[in-house]
Order: C-alpha cells, then sequence, then structure tokens
C-alpha cells in the first residue's frame, strides 16, 4: 500500500465521518420510517464504514507486501 | 427489588464464566507469552469477539444510557461514529504491530515503542502515561458493578459488596489462564452482552406500549431529546478524534494486537467493528432517553443508573437478573483485559527490565501472577471511593490521556524520520496543553468550542513533526543494530522466532542498544 493510496483511503473514510456530522446539524428532530434521524444517519455511517473496510481489505490490505 | 429468580441468573452466569474459564486454561502453557498474549494465536471469531468485548465495558451499560438519558439520541451517533472508524487502526496499528510482535517477540506496547526507537526514556513515558490512565478506568469497571448490583436489589445487596464480587471473580479467571481464558471468557460475556441489550430494549418498549409510541412520547413531551441542537459539530468532531485516537492506545486493546494468529484475523474483526457498534450502542442510549418517561428528574449520578432501574421498572426478575449479568459481563471483559495488559506491563517493562533483568519466564510468570492480584486490590480501593460521574471522569482523563499517544504511536510505526525526543515532546506538550486548558489556566474560549483534546492533538502533533524534523532520528540505527546483535548471537532463525526466544531470554525490552 502506497503512501498515497493510504492518505486517500483516509480521506475516503473521514468523508463518511464528516458527512455524519452534517447530517447531525441538519437533524431537526425528524422521524423516517417510524425512526430518529438521529438514530438513523449514524446507523448508516457505520454501515457504510464496514462496507469502505471490507473494500479496503479486498483492495489494499496486502498490497506492496512481499 | 430482584427475587431468587434474578439472583439465580446472576449466580449462574458467575459459575459459567469461571467453569469456561477453568476449561480454557486447560490449554494454557507456563511461559509469559502464553500468559500474556495467548502464544498469539486467537483467530478471527475469538479475536473479534474479545476485542469487541474489552472495548464495550461498564461505560458501555450505564455510562451511555445516562448520557443519552440527559444528552438525547443524538449521543448515540457521537458514540458509534467515532467508535467504528477506530476499527480502522486495526490495519493502521494493528497489521505492523503484529508483524513486530511476531517477528521480535514484544508482548506490550512500550516494550515495541522503545524497541522501535531505541529509547528508554520514550519506553518508560508509554508505561507510565499508560499505567496511570489505565488504573482508573480499571476501578470504573468495579464501580459499575457496585452500582447494578445496589440498584437492582434496592439496597439490599451494597455497592460495596458489588464491587467486591466483580474484582474476586475477574482475578480468579485471569489468573488461571491469562490471556486465553480471558479471551474465551470474552465470547460468552460478548454474546451475552448482545442477547441482553436486545432483551431490554424489547422489554422496556413493551412496558411503554411499544417502540413508535416510545418514540412519539419523547417527541412529544422532550422534544430537545430528539435532535441534533444540543451538539455543535465541533462537540461531534471532538467525540469523533477522541474515540478515533484514544480506544487504539488503550493498552489491552493494543495487546490484543499481539494476540492475533494471523493478519487475516485483524482483516475480519476490521470489518464487523462497525456492524456490532452500530446495533449494540443503540440499546443503552434508546432506554436512557426513554428513561425520561418512567424515571423523569435523575441527577448526574443518578442516570448513570437509568439502564438498570429502566429494566428492573419493566421487566420481569429473570430478565433482571440477566440485564444484570449482561451488564456485568460488559464491566468484566474490559476489566480482565486491563488486568492482564497492566500486569503484563509492570512485569515486562518494569521488573524484567530494572529490578531483575534476565529474569527467567518461570519468574516473569510468578511476577505477572502476583502483580494481577495487587493490581485488582488498587482498583478496588479506587473504587470503594466514587467518581460523581461515569461518563464526566472517562473523557476527561482516561481517554483523553491516551489519545495523545496515538501521533507518536504512527510515527513510529510510518516515519523513518521521526526522533524519540519528537515523540517525548509531542506527548509532554500535548499533555501541558491539556492539563492547562482542563484546570481553566488557559480560558475554554482558547478551545474554540471543542473539548481540550483537540488543540492538545494539534499542539502535540506539530511538535511531533518540528521536533523530529530539527532532531536526528536514532530509529534507522536502531534496528541494523538489532539484526546484527541477533546475527553475531546466532539467535536468528528463518521463521523470526529465534529472535523472539533471544529477546525474551534476555528479559529486555527487545532491542539491545548499549
Amino acid at each position: 500500500l502506497s503512501r498515497r493510496n493510504l492518505v486517500l483511503w483516509i480521506a475516503v473514510l473521514s468523508s463518511v465521518v464528516v458527512a455524519s456530522v452534517a447530517s447531525n446539524s441538519l437533524d431537526d428532530g425528524g422521524l423516517f420510517l417510524g425512526m430518529p434521524v438521529s438514530l438513523l444517519h449514524p446507523l448508516v455511517a457505520c454501515l457504510l464504514l464496514s462496507f469502505l473496510f471490507w473494500l479496503f481489505s479486498r483492495t489494499e490490505w496486502h498490497r506492496g507486501d512481499s | 427489588m430482584m427475587d431468587p429468580i434474578g439472583t439465580a441468573v446472576l449466580v449462574i452466569y458467575i459459575a459459567a464464566l469461571l467453569l469456561l474459564g477453568l476449561w480454557a486454561s486447560r490449554r494454557s502453557r507456563s511461559d509469559p507469552e502464553d500468559f500474556f498474549v495467548a502464544s498469539r494465536n486467537l483467530g478471527p471469531f475469538v479475536l473479534f469477539a474479545t476485542l469487541a468485548a474489552t472495548n464495550f465495558s461498564a461505560f458501555t451499560f450505564f455510562g451511555f444510557a445516562g448520557a443519552a438519558y440527559r444528552l438525547g439520541y443524538a449521543y448515540y451517533g457521537i458514540m458509534a461514529v467515532g467508535t467504528s472508524m477506530m476499527a480502522f487502526s486495526f490495519f493502521l496499528i494493528g497489521r505492523k504491530v503484529w508483524r513486530l510482535g511476531k517477528e521480535k517477540g514484544y508482548i506490550t506496547p512500550p516494550e515495541l515503542i522503545g524497541g522501535l526507537t531505541g529509547s528508554e526514556g520514550l519506553r518508560t513515558l508509554y508505561l507510565l502515561v499508560m499505567v496511570v490512565f489505565t488504573m482508573p478506568y480499571l476501578a470504573t469497571q468495579a464501580v459499575g458493578g457496585g452500582i447494578a448490583v445496589e440498584n437492582l436489589t434496592d439496597g439490599a445487596v451494597s455497592y460495596e459488596v458489588g464491587a467486591v464480587v466483580v474484582t474476586l471473580v475477574i482475578t480468579a479467571y485471569v489468573l488461571k489462564g491469562g490471556m486465553r481464558t480471558d479471551a474465551i471468557t470474552d465470547v460468552l460475556q460478548g454474546l451475552l452482552m448482545v442477547v441482553t441489550m436486545v432483551s431490554a430494549v424489547g422489554i422496556v418498549a413493551w412496558g411503554l406500549g411499544g417502540f413508535g409510541p416510545a418514540i412519539a412520547r419523547i417527541g412529544a413531551d422532550h422534544p430537545g431529546l430528539t435532535g441534533g441542537d444540543g451538539f455543535p459539530w465541533q462537540m461531534w468532531v471532538s467525540y469523533i478524534v477522541l474515540w478515533t485516537f484514544a480506544d487504539p492506545m488503550f493498552p489491552q486493546l493494543f495487546a490484543r494486537f499481539y494476540a492475533a494468529r494471523n493478519e487475516n484475523a485483524l482483516r475480519r474483526s476490521m470489518i464487523a467493528y462497525p456492524l456490532i457498534v452500530g446495533t449494540l450502542f443503540m440499546g443503552p442510549v434508546l432506554i436512557g432517553v426513554w428513561g425520561n418517561i418512567s424515571l423523569p428528574g435523575l441527577d448526574p449520578i443518578g442516570s448513570d443508573s437509568v439502564l438498570p432501574s429502566m429494566v428492573a421498572e419493566h421487566g420481569t426478575s429473570f430478565l433482571t437478573g440477566t440485564v444484570l449479568a449482561g451488564a456485568f459481563a460488559a464491566l468484566m471483559s474490559t476489566a480482565d483485559s486491563q488486568l492482564l495488559v497492566l500486569s503484563s506491563m509492570l512485569t515486562r517493562d518494569v521488573y524484567s527490565r530494572w529490578i531483575r533483568p534476565g529474569s527467567s519466564p518461570k519468574g516473569e510468570l510468578l511476577t505477572g501472577k502476583v502483580l494481577v492480584v495487587v493490581l485488582a486490590g488498587i482498583g478496588l480501593s479506587i473504587a470503594l471511593f466514587r467518581v460523581d460521574s461515569i461518563f464526566e471522569a472517562l473523557t476527561k482523563t482516561t481517554f483523553s490521556g491516551l489519545a495523545l499517544l496515538f501521533p507518536s504511536t504512527v510515527a513510529v510505526l510510518y516515519w523513518k524520520r521521526v526522533s524519540a525526543r519528537g515523540c517525548i515532546s509531542s506527548i509532554l506538550s500535548g499533555g501541558a496543553v491539556y492539563g492547562l486548558m482542563y484546570a481553566d489556566i488557559i480560558p475554554d474560549r482558547f478551545s474554540y468550542g471543542f473539548l481540550e483534546i483537540v488543540p492538545a492533538l494539534i499542539v502535540s502533533i506539530t511538535v511531533l513533526i518540528v521536533v523530529s524534523l530539527l532532531a536526528p532520528s536514532r530509529a534507522k540505527d536502531v534496528e541494523p543494530r538489532l539484526e546484527r546483535t541477533l546475527a553475531s548471537k546466532g539467535a536468528r532463525s528463518n521463521d523470526g522466532r529465534g529472535a523472539a526466544s533471544y529477546i525474551n531470554r534476555r528479559g529486555r525490552s527487545g532491542y539491545d542498544v548499549p
């Protein structure tokens, strides 16, 4: 894994966090499908992070190992 | 008050835990590597379970629910997103730590940091920070046990008795098999946590007339608890940074990186971690917020007990006992790991380094076990002086103190120009800024709405870079010197185990700098 790719991946993962922070700022206490939005957007962020970790581990984990 | 059925559930759980510990210990070997890091042989499922169960503590059950009671649903996001993000450290830090541990025989975090930089001073500083900030956290687990027992028995069993029982049980199974029993019991404890949390949410929702009506009542009667208004973006960023930087620096989590059987175990744990965090953390937050319906007007200390109180209010005695067992599982799975890693650090980084250099593996093992007992006693003593609020105590001392080690750790693993002086300056300057802000000597306005740890980390990272660029790095010197030393002793073999055994025999830090 090159340093450039690592920085790129950290930026991608951080964007999920930034999106979650932004969602919180826009959260007016409403419901979506009966669930408070305050609970839903972090849950989506967790699922997205898990998916991105899976993608990362498939593509980058062993890259550069010899 | 909990009736005999609830008490029986709790007793059965503790008995099952002890029996499982006994069973797991049959595979234990009598050497320090097995006792402290399970011979580096934990598979993916056990590693994931023990990483999760270790990180989810009394704070997860009691502190989360208490904070959610006071702050609302948005607290879930603050906790879940940062903790999920932390799993990336399984790659960023865990993979390199695992490789270095396997190759060079490291067992404790200070050994690795000292070994890579060749600095006794940095190693000692790491040791001090980790021990000083982990001890109070160990004590909060016993505090959690005391709170749970006292509340669920309506004071019939005292807080002190709860704290003592938790401490005794943990000490017994840690002594029996070290990391191996620790990890295997974590599997049971992790499963129990998930099952009880799901059950508790279901039963409390049922008692409030259903999931939808409970949410609707909070929306109608406590609108301030439903939106993101209570949390400015600076707080969100602060907590996410705090969890991401602090969690992997907990020595009990760091030590688990050494214990993985292979990288695949770490890789799978990283993928699964956000899933368990996302689901499990929702339970205490929901119950905490809903506590405002059934138990309005609790003060901060009372709100830390809202989860067991809500279960006692709405559940049967069987469920009450089960939830109490789940809460015990959360706090015991953290405390046992803390106990073990503190013992390993004091054994390897103090006893074998300063008191009895070159001590035998048998001597190290015996010392480690004695220290388990001593540390358990100290933790219990601290617990008997109760803190005002678990939440406040943790966020303002333990997490922040350990987070300051993160920049140096990553730099040591990845940056060739990093110097020990840079790391020491980074940790001390960050600590100074944090301390001055915490004591209000630096006014709050200089934190610009963030927690004190954010400016402290900015200073810490800046100092790390500047001092490392100005001061010469020793890291480049240490590794070749280690290799030469090993080669001259004929200790190196193809799989690197020769190096590890040589270092273990030396009873030293993993490097041999004159």
